[in-house]
C-alpha cells in the first residue's frame, strides 16, 4: 500500500519535472516564462515562511527584511565589488542567517502577537536602512543594471525551478526528521516540549535562522531576475503577501503553499490588471479561509480525503468530525 | 528654546492621534483578545466621512467629526457581526491574519471607488495661531490636543463610573466569569467596536484636516499605533496614552533636529529594546497569546 503510494508520488514528480523541463522550448512567450519563474521564487519564499510559521508556530512579520538583506548584499557585491554571482548570493544568505541569529536573542523573549510585532519592527528597520543608506543600497533609486547570471530568461527559469525543488526536498527531509518533530512539539505546547527534554529555544532559533536564509535566497533570486534592487520591493506588504499565500495554501504542509504561490500568481495575473482589485480578492479570500476553511486549501483537501475514507470504512456512518489540521 | 517647545507641542498633537488609535486597539483587544490590524482603515473611513460632510456637503467641522464617529462606529458594529464574530472560533493567529484580509479589502475598496486622489478638509480654525509667551502654536494642533484630552477624560469616566464601562472591564478581565454574572457579552463586544471605530474616526478626521485624506492614510498611523500599544502594554489604557505621547514626541524631535529616517529607526529600536527588557510592554500585565 505504502509502496504503491510512493511509486505514484514518484511518477507524479517525474511527469511534473519533465513537463517543466520541456515547457520553455515549446512556450516561446517570455511573459509566461517570467511568470513561472516569479512564481517559483515566490514559492521558495513561502516555503521559508512555512518552515517557521507552519512547523514551529511563530508568525514573523519581518520576513521581507531578510529578503532585503539577501537581495541587497549580492546586488552590492556583484555591481560594486565584482564578486561572482554564486559567492555573492551565498554571502547574502549567510549574512541574513547571522542577522536572524542575532535578533533571535531579542525576539524569542516574545511569543504570539508580540513576536509578530517584534519581527515587524526588525523588517521596518531594514527597510528604513535600505531606503536611506545611499552609499550601499542606492537609496531611493536602488541598485540598477544587475547582470543576469545565466545569460537569458530560460536559464534563469531552470535555475529557479532547480532551487525550488532542492528547497522543497531539503525542508521536507528536515521536517520529517527528529528535528522536525521537535519543531512540531514546540508548536503544540512549548512548555510540554521543554519538559520532555527538547531545547525549545535552540529549536526555535534554528528554525528562525534557516527560515531567514531561505528568505534571503528568494530575495536574491528576485533582484537578479528583475536586474534591479529597490527598497520599494521589500516592504511590510511583501511580508504580508508571503504570509497570505502561506495561509491560503495551508500552513504546515510545504507543498500546499508552494502550489498556492503558482495558482495565486497566475489567477491574479488574469483576474486583476488593477492592483486594487487584486488586493480586494486577496482580502476576501483570506477572510473566507479564516472563517470557513481552517488549514487552507491543503488542509481542506486532506480533511475531505479523511472524511471520504471514514465514510467508506464505516459504511456511511454519520458524525465524523476531524477538528485537527495536523498533517503528519 | 522656543523651537524646542514648539517641537514638543507638535509631537503631542501627532501623539494624540496615535493615542486615539491606540485606545481603540486597546478597547477591542480587551474584549476580544484580538489585535485588530484593520484598525487603520477605520481611521481612513473617518477621514473620508469628514470629507463628505465638511467639504462636499458644506456642513460645519464639528458636524463632520460627529458624522464620522457615528458612521465609522456603525460600520464597526456591522463588521463585528459579519466578520469579527466569525473569527472568534479560530486560533489567535488565524484571527490576526483574518484582520489583515479585512485591511486589504477595505483599503483597496476605498482605492477602487474613491481613487488615489488626496482630498483635504478645511480646518474650522483656519490658519490661526494661539500665542503663549513666545510660542505660536497652530490653532488646529491645539484643537487636536484639546479634543483628545476631552475624549480621554470621557473614556475614563465611562470606564470608571458607568455601568456599561464597568461591565466592559469585567469582560476584559474574564470573559466567561463576566458572562456567568449575567453580563451580555455580545452587546459589550458591539459597544467596544463602536467605541474603537469612533475613536479612530475622530483621529482620522482631525489628522486628515491637518494633512490630507487618502486611501492609504491609515497604514502608517496603524503601524505606529501598534508600536504604541505594544510599548505601553496591550490592554492598558494608560499605557496607550503614555506610549502615544512618547512616540509622537520622539518623532517630532528627531524630524526637527536630525532627520526623518532617524525617527523611524529610533521608534522601532525603542520598541525592540523595551520588549527585550519587559516583554509585556511598559504597563502590560499578563501576556495573552
Amino acid at each position: 500500500m505504502s509502496r504503491r503510494k510512493t511509486l505514484y508520488g514518484l511518477g507524479a514528480v517525474i511527469v511534473l519535472v519533465a513537463f517543466l523541463m520541456v515547457m520553455p522550448t515549446f512556450l516561446k512567450n517570455a511573459f509566461y516564462i517570467q511568470l513561472f519563474t516569479t512564481s517559483a521564487i515566490m514559492a521558495i519564499a513561502v516555503i521559508g515562511m512555512d518552515l517557521l510559521f507552519g512547523y514551529v508556530g511563530y508568525v514573523s512579520f519581518g520576513q521581507a527584511g531578510f529578503m532585503a538583506i539577501g537581495a541587497y548584499t549580492p546586488a552590492f557585491l556583484v555591481s560594486k565589488v565584482g564578486v561572482n554571482f554564486a559567492l555573492a548570493v551565498l554571502c547574502g544568505i549567510l549574512l541574513s542567517g547571522l542577522m536572524a541569529y542575532l535578533i533571535s536573542f531579542a525576539t524569542f523573549r516574545l511569543t504570539g502577537i508580540y513576536f509578530a510585532i517584534g519581527t515587524m519592527a526588525f523588517g521596518q528597520l531594514v527597510w528604513v536602512a535600505c531606503y536611506n543608506w545611499t552609499d550601499v543600497t542606492g537609496g531611493v533609486y536602488g541598485i540598477v543594471g544587475l547582470p543576469n547570471p545565466f545569460g537569458g530568461l530560460t536559464g534563469y527559469y531552470y535555475f529557479a525551478f532547480l532551487m525550488l525543488f532542492v528547497m522543497l526536498f531539503l525542508v521536507r527531509r528536515l521536517v520529517k526528521s527528529p528535528v522536525g518533530e521537535a519543531f512540531v512539539a514546540v508548536r503544540g505546547n512549548e512548555r510540554l516540549a521543554e519538559s520532555a527534554g527538547i531545547a525549545t529555544l535552540k529549536t526555535k532559533r534554528f528554525a528562525f535562522v534557516l527560515s531567514a536564509m531561505i528568505m534571503a535566497l528568494a530575495g536574491a533570486m528576485f533582484v537578479f531576475l528583475w536586474t534591479f534592487a529597490s527598497s520599494g520591493s521589500f516592504t511590510l506588504s511583501l511580508s504580508l503577501e508571503v504570509l497570505v499565500i502561506n495561509i491560503i495554501g495551508g500552513v504546515g504542509t510545504l507543498i500546499g503553499p508552494a502550489i498556492a504561490a503558482f495558482v495565486l500568481n497566475f489567477v491574479m495575473q488574469y483576474l486583476a490588471t488593477v492592483p486594487a482589485l487584486r488586493l480586494i480578492i486577496y482580502g476576501v479570500l483570506l477572510m473566507l479561509i479564516v472563517m470557513f476553511l481552517p488549514g487552507g486549501l491543503a488542509g481542506t483537501y486532506l480533511r475531505a480525503l479523511a472524511w471520504i475514507k471514514a465514510r467508506r470504512q464505516k459504511g456511511g456512518q454519520a458524525g465524523v468530525s476531524i477538528d485537527s489540521t495536523e498533517l503528519e | 528654546m522656543v523651537q524646542f517647545l514648539q517641537t514638543i507641542v507638535n509631537g503631542i498633537s501627532v501623539g494624540s492621534a496615535y493615542t486615539l488609535l491606540g485606545l481603540g486597539l486597546t478597547a477591542v483587544y480587551a474584549v476580544y483578545r484580538l489585535l485588530n490590524l484593520a484598525h487603520g482603515t477605520f481611521y481612513m473611513v473617518g477621514g473620508f466621512a469628514a470629507v463628505l460632510t465638511v467639504t462636499i456637503l458644506n456642513l460645519p467641522f464639528i458636524v463632520g467629526v460627529i458624522v464620522a464617529m457615528v458612521m465609522t462606529g456603525l460600520m464597526g458594529v456591522l463588521l463585528e457581526f459579519v466578520v469579527y464574530r466569525q473569527f472568534m472560533r479560530r486560533s489567535g493567529f488565524d484571527q490576526l491574519i483574518g484582520t489583515i484580509g479585512l485591511m486589504f479589502f477595505i483599503e483597496n475598496v476605498a482605492l477602487y471607488f474613491l481613487t488615489s486622489n488626496p482630498r483635504s478638509i478645511p480646518s474650522p480654525v483656519g490658519n490661526s495661531t494661539v500665542k503663549i509667551g513666545g510660542l505660536a502654536i497652530s490653532g488646529h494642533r491645539v484643537l487636536i490636543i484639546g479634543t483628545t484630552l476631552f475624549l480621554v477624560l470621557v473614556l475614563y469616566y465611562f470606564n470608571a463610573r458607568t455601568k456599561t464601562g464597568k461591565q466592559m472591564r469585567a469582560v476584559a478581565q474574564d470573559r466567561d466569569a463576566a458572562q456567568l454574572m449575567g453580563i451580555n457579552i455580545v452587546r459589550i463586544g458591539q459597544i467596544a467596536f463602536f467605541l474603537s471605530c469612533a475613536l479612530a474616526a475622530v483621529a482620522g478626521a482631525l489628522m486628515g484636516s491637518l494633512m490630507q485624506v487618502t486611501f492609504s492614510m491609515g497604514f502608517n498611523p496603524l503601524l505606529y499605533a501598534m508600536v504604541v500599544v505594544i510599548l505601553g502594554g496591550l490592554g492598558s489604557n494608560f499605557g496607550a496614552i503614555i506610549g502615544g505621547l512618547t512616540i509622537g514626541i520622539i518623532q517630532s524631535m528627531t524630524v526637527t533636529y536630525v532627520s526623518a529616517a532617524l525617527s523611524d529607526i529610533l521608534v522601532y529600536s525603542l520598541l525592540f529594546i523595551i520588549l527585550l527588557l519587559k516583554p509585556t510592554g511598559l504597563f502590560g500585565g499578563k501576556v495573552y497569546v
